[in-house]
């Protein structure tokens, strides 16, 4: 019996051995769904063998620490800013050269250690017949001002995305404001979710009428027919803040020419044009072709608030988060 | 004359055995305690005396309790219903009523949520929007129907493995019915549903999928917030160990239930069929209620899954097959390693009861409880530190899927030993085996059925899993889990959905091919 | 210690064993030492709660003694696990292994051999207990007695020189008890087996053993063939619990002794007060006066009635002809010489035969 299972265990270890033979390896937190189908189409192009670690932005962070220099990662692929900042703070990127980081149209950080790869915005989603857009605010900071959506309102403390948004309203309005919004807020009685398509379900379910969220989650609800529509904020505002996603090279790379190489597949046309049009989400590119619902780059672009990204202090914004009770 | 086994030295081999499983199934713990000291004081504080600590707590309480509760309400009498009497299809209906164990929380609280309210599934079935659940009494709903197969399948063993004698020396005794099962059954089941509201008990405390979708802020919802949010290991750390604690609470609960409990068969002679108690009248009721718990805890969310690839566009191609296999190729020798380490530590608790063999066994229960992520993280220190060749095998992740789960196996294999008279070993002993032999011969042929049931509750957990098979796989292993989750993350269900379909198919015949061969 | 030279090849000698099971309470076995040569049928004879099963349990090796060693043929047991041992057990409840058929169980010990012998040899030993019929059924298809027989031929398919019994006929009734009683002893004796039996049964002991021993709280008081204990019980405790008895006071003389029954032979020469075991056997009843007739128990074979003479009841037995009926009154003559169970004081002699 247990000479049997010896065996089963050194074959499966043999097998998992094999597995780990790659020639680059990318830490996502970015979900298979997105990320598949371009590692697959690179590899085709490029020949070279690309292996993908999925898990949530938290988890591989904290994993590529445990791992330290016996790291077998070469490429960090982010999820949000604040992560990839994380990254940077923890000395864990490379800094990336000049020809790389020429590409994007914008949102390169200070550090130059990571590449913008897309971008999103923030959004206000409601539904269709229950709320006009003319009732809406222009400015974020105007919405505890909609007494009557008392406990009608949706929204995420604990995702990324909308810690971000907090972190860019500290960086324009100063600690003191956001924590009077966050509280002034909190007097409506907004409900949290974790997931953003929970969130979408609950509009349409009738539990909200608004909910603050990312673009692309309503568009992918839209698509299928849910009565949901998207509120721009006016340009500027924190409140329609991009969300930049991003790669970074890892220090411990030992393959450093692939990941480079593949960094600059992804911020090639071909490769930019998959995030409108399978994703709803901006590329950081000109020229890619974008679907009727978004609306075109530049004024995407312009709509978000110029600020520079590695600045978003997501401890701060977490500290804060706890003081007012929403963590 | 029933001979006392308490009290006797456990053979030298077995308790190291069983005090090696149990360091391993620690290794996190150490871990835990490692990051948590590199806190710094006034960070300490913080943590560890927020106001909200104390309502996270009473939730939690409370939400665990109910889950017990709710759950044996059902367990009990499926379990009574599948074994005792005289329901026909028990088969298919044992079958039915373990499955919902396979439907993920995540998916199947998503499922309750999606399908109910206006615009719903249930509306547009019945025209009519059907309530929406949430909060406490939602995520009490949820976590009740999807880990209430737990202690079901723990009572089944039990049923299956009572001495029909006790039943039927009471009614002698002029104590009939449902006395006689309050009585004598009862008592006999407890060791059974001990396991059983521990593991429940366990799963409603860990669980962050259904109480984060129900918006209900338990403890383990408050740790992977933080966890989540807060890329701090030390952080994260902290919280894990006041989780723990409270895990270290629920199993001094149980060790004080358990103490002293001896359910050998003392009957003279070997043990005789049951016979079934026929349910006359309340056929139909029991059939209504297994309808409703099948429709509830299977059917629903199934059909909401089926109903997202009609609702959702169906245009990709999917890695179903590399799926499945990679799904399979992890969580079956996941599933029999955890039994093969659970035999010693339940042996040991079993038949050399004490401080110590309780010590060992609760430690199982430990890593249960220790949160996944915190579980992996360590895994991936110490395999670093130890054997760096082993990190990114898939034997890690078969190692880490078994000692996660190890306390799942445990259940139903003690369950089943306590209903296997050591004399039996005694006996193969006198006639020229050694103790191994004896166990192998003579007693494990009876705990069979238990075994079958620990292979099997380890292999659906491991099918589910997500953050151990997230961080400790080889890179690019992909199992159904992992794409279920890529997909339902990015509001994707049409593409989730055949993964999620298959979890439940692959478990299904699983669960199907135990309880055939599984002859009663 | 020294070994006393036995006449026959010792098969099993027990010295000085001990055993507790916990610190604080008395032990269970506590210093016990005897032996049984080849092919010796030997029985132990005590209460429940005597320490008689722990005792055989020691010897199988099932459980570890804190003092004392077990020889086999001469051989130490030491702290051999029981498979080592070559000693069959039967279990009281016979612990048959419910998952194998009746064969199967007895080929259980006969796992070295190639398949065919194994079932060869088991089907041989279960002609001798006369089940080739029932090979394939199951345990539970048996009734009690077969089960027992099977638990006998599993035990000594193996072929040992020595089989235990623990109260191995206690859950079989009464007729047939008496009956598979003889023929196990027939075949453990036809096949050379010796054999320790264990029960709290007087009659099993004496019908079934070649020698027995009558155990009390841990210490065996007395051994010796079933006539020498019965006859000469060297105890008051071995005088109740063999048979029943009357303890009787006196002071002795020589080969006589002054007691309220009057002045009675004795079995051996003692002097000073003493403790007396009279058989009821040993006492008659003739017409008289003294003493009156409290019960009478008829019993088909003989007669027991209860007798009261100046204050105290006497046990007596008669033959079934016997013409006294309750109320009657009778005399008390004793026919057998009085047995020493006791020296001293009436008050020691007393606390003794209480105890």
């Amino acid at each position: 019996m247990k000479r049997v299972w010896l065996g089963i265990m050194l074959v499966l270890f043999g097998l998992g051995l094999a597995y780990a033979q790659s020639s680059l390896t990318i830490y996502s937190g970015r979900s298979q769904a997105l990320v598949e189908p371009l590692v697959k189409a690179f590899q085709n192009e490029s020949g070279i063998k690309v292996q993908v670690r999925y898990g949530r932005d938290a988890e591989l962070l904290a994993a590529l620490q445990e791992e330290g220099k016996r790291s077998p990662a070469d490429l960090f692929w982010g999820n949000t800013s604040g992560a990839l900042g994380q990254a940077a703070e923890y000395g864990l990127l490379l800094k990336l050269g000049s020809s790389l980081l020429s590409k994007p149209v914008g949102f390169v950080p200070a550090s130059g250690t990571w590449t913008p790869l897309s971008v999103r915005f923030r959004v206000l989603a409601y539904r269709l017949d229950k709320v006009k857009t003319a009732d809406l605010p222009d400015s974020v900071l105007d919405l505890p001002k909609l007494s009557q959506f008392k406990g009608r309102i949706g929204w995420t403390p604990s995702y990324s995305s909308f810690q971000d948004f907090i972190s860019a309203m500290r960086l324009m309005y100063g600690e003191a404001k956001t924590k009077e919004w966050l509280l002034a807020m909190k007097a409506l009685e907004p409900k949290a979710y974790t997931s953003n398509p929970s969130m979408i379900e609950a509009i349409r379910a009738g539990e909200i009428d608004v909910a603050l969220t990312n673009h692309y989650y309503v568009l992918r609800f839209v698509k299928v027919g849910y009565p949901v529509g998207s509120h721009y904020f006016a340009s500027g505002d924190v409140g329609s803040l991009a969300l930049v996603t991003g790669a970074g090279i890892l220090k411990t790379s030992k393959h450093i020419t692939e990941a480079t190489r593949f960094l600059l597949w992804l911020l090639s046309p071909k490769a930019q044009q998959f995030f409108p049009g399978e994703v709803f989400e901006y590329p950081v590119i000109k020229g890619a072709v974008l679907p009727p619902t978004l609306k075109p780059l530049e004024e995407a672009l312009a709509r978000s608030p110029k600020l520079d990204f590695e600045k978003l202090d997501l401890e701060g914004t977490l500290k804060l988060l706890r003081e007012v009770g929403l963590l | 004359m029933v001979y006392r086994i308490a009290n006797r030295k456990a053979p030298a081999a077995l308790v190291a055995t069983a005090l090696g499983v149990g360091s391993l199934v620690l290794a996190p713990l150490a871990y835990l305690l490692l990051r948590a000291l590199q806190a710094e004081p006034a960070q300490l504080g913080s943590i560890l005396f927020r106001a909200q600590n104390l309502e996270l707590f009473l939730n939690t309480l409370w939400l665990v309790a109910g889950v017990v509760v709710f759950t044996t309400l059902l367990a009990l009498p499926l379990a009574w219903l599948t074994t005792r009497s005289n329901l026909r299809g028990k088969r298919l209906f044992t079958l039915l009523f373990a499955l919902p164990v396979v439907v993920p929380g995540y998916v199947g609280a998503y499922a309750l949520l999606a399908s109910t309210g206006p615009g719903g599934l249930l509306e547009a079935l019945t025209q009519v929007a059907w309530p929406r659940p949430s909060g406490y009494w939602g995520s009490l709903f949820a976590l009740t129907l999807f880990t209430y197969p737990y202690l079901f399948l723990n009572l089944r063993t039990a049923f299956l493995g009572l001495d029909p004698s006790l039943e039927e020396s009471a009614r002698s005794l002029g104590v009939g019915g449902l006395e006689a099962f309050g009585k004598v059954v009862l008592p006999q089941l407890r060791p059974a549903l001990y396991a059983g509201w521990l593991l429940v008990g366990l799963h409603a405390l860990g669980d962050f999928g259904v109480v984060s979708l129900m918006r209900y802020p338990t403890f383990s919802y408050a740790v992977y917030l933080q966890y989540s949010a807060s890329f701090d290991r030390i952080y994260a750390a902290w919280l894990a160990l006041m989780l723990l604690s409270f895990t270290v609470g629920l199993l001094y609960l149980e060790s004080r239930f358990l103490r002293g409990l001896s359910l050998s068969r003392v009957a003279r002679g070997a043990s005789r069929k049951q016979a079934l108690i026929p349910l006359g009248a309340w056929r139909p009721w029991a059939y209504l209620f297994a309808a409703v718990v099948v429709m509830l805890s299977l059917v629903g969310p199934v059909l909401s899954i089926l109903f997202w690839t009609r609702q959702f566009p169906f245009d990709s191609s999917f890695a179903l097959l590399e799926g499945l296999y990679n799904s399979a190729r992890a969580s079956l020798p996941a599933a029999l390693l955890a039994t093969l380490l659970a035999l010693p530590v339940a042996y040991l608790g079993v038949r050399y009861p004490g401080p110590f063999s309780r010590m060992v066994e609760r430690t199982a229960y430990l890593g249960f409880a220790t949160p996944p992520l915190a579980f992996a993280l360590a895994l991936i220190f110490f395999s670093l530190r130890g054997v760096p060749a082993l990190y990114q095998t898939l034997a890690l992740l078969v190692l880490a899927y078994a000692l996660h789960f190890l306390a799942e196996a445990i259940g139903p294999v003690r369950a089943a030993l306590y209903q296997t008279p050591p004399k039996l070993e005694e006996a193969a002993r006198s006639l020229g085996s050694g103790a191994l032999e004896a166990f192998l011969r003579a007693s494990f042929p009876l705990i069979r059925r238990g075994v079958l049931a620990s292979v099997a509750l380890v292999f659906l957990s491991c099918l589910k899993e997500l953050p151990l098979t997230f961080l400790l796989s080889p890179v690019g292993y992909n199992t159904l889990a992992t794409r279920v989750w890529g997909y339902t993350s990015e509001a994707m269900f049409a593409e989730a959905a055949p993964f999620a379909l298959l979890i439940v198919l692959l478990s299904g015949l699983f669960m199907g091919m135990l309880l055939a061969q599984d002859k009663s | 210690m020294t070994r006393e030279p036995l006449a026959e090849k010792t098969l099993l000698e027990v010295q000085g064993l001990s055993k507790r099971y916990l610190a604080d309470a008395p032990a269970v076995v506590n210093n016990l030492s005897f032996s049984i040569s080849e092919s010796e049928v030997f029985a132990l004879l005590g209460p429940s709660g005597c320490g008689k099963t722990t005792l055989l349990r020691l010897i199988a090796g099932f459980e570890r003694p804190d003092a004392g060693e077990v020889y086999v043929q001469g051989v130490p047991m030491g702290r051999l696990p029981p498979e080592k041992r070559s000693i069959g057990f039967v279990f009281q409840d016979y612990a048959l292994f419910p998952h194998l058929s009746v064969w199967q169980n007895v080929a259980f010990g006969l796992r070295r051999l190639p398949s065919r012998e194994r079932r060869q040899g088991a089907l041989e030993v279960l002609n001798l207990v006369g089940l080739t019929v029932f090979q394939d059924r199951k345990p539970h298809q048996l009734s009690g007695g077969q089960q027992q027989r099977v638990a006998l031929a599993r035990a000594i398919a193996p072929g040992p020189k020595l089989v235990l019994l623990d109260e191995p006929f206690s859950s079989l009734d009464a007729g047939l008890r008496q009956a598979t009683r003889d023929e196990v002893r027939a075949l453990l004796k036809s096949r050379g087996i010796g054999a320790v039996l264990v029960t709290h049964d007087q009659e099993e002991a004496l019908s079934f053993a070649d020698r027995l021993g009558v155990m009390r709280a841990g210490s065996i008081e007395q051994t010796g063939t079933p006539e020498e204990v019965y006859g000469n019980p060297k105890t008051p405790f071995v005088a109740q619990f063999l048979g029943r008895t009357n303890l009787v006071a006196g002071e002795a003389k020589g080969r006589q002794v002054e007691t309220p029954l009057g002045c009675l032979a004795l079995s051996q020469e003692a002097y000073g007060p003493v403790l007396l075991s009279l058989r009821p056997e040993g006492i008659g009843l003739e017409a008289g006066t003294e003493a009156e007739i409290l019960a009478r128990e008829f019993k088909g074979h003989d007669l027991t009635l209860r007798v009261s003479f100046l204050g105290r009841e006497y046990l007596v037995q008669e033959s079934p002809t016997c013409p006294f009926y309750v109320g009657d009154r009778v005399r008390l003559v004793v026919r057998a010489s009085a047995v020493v169970v006791g020296r001293g004081t009436p008050e020691r002699v007393k606390a003794d035969s209480r105890a």
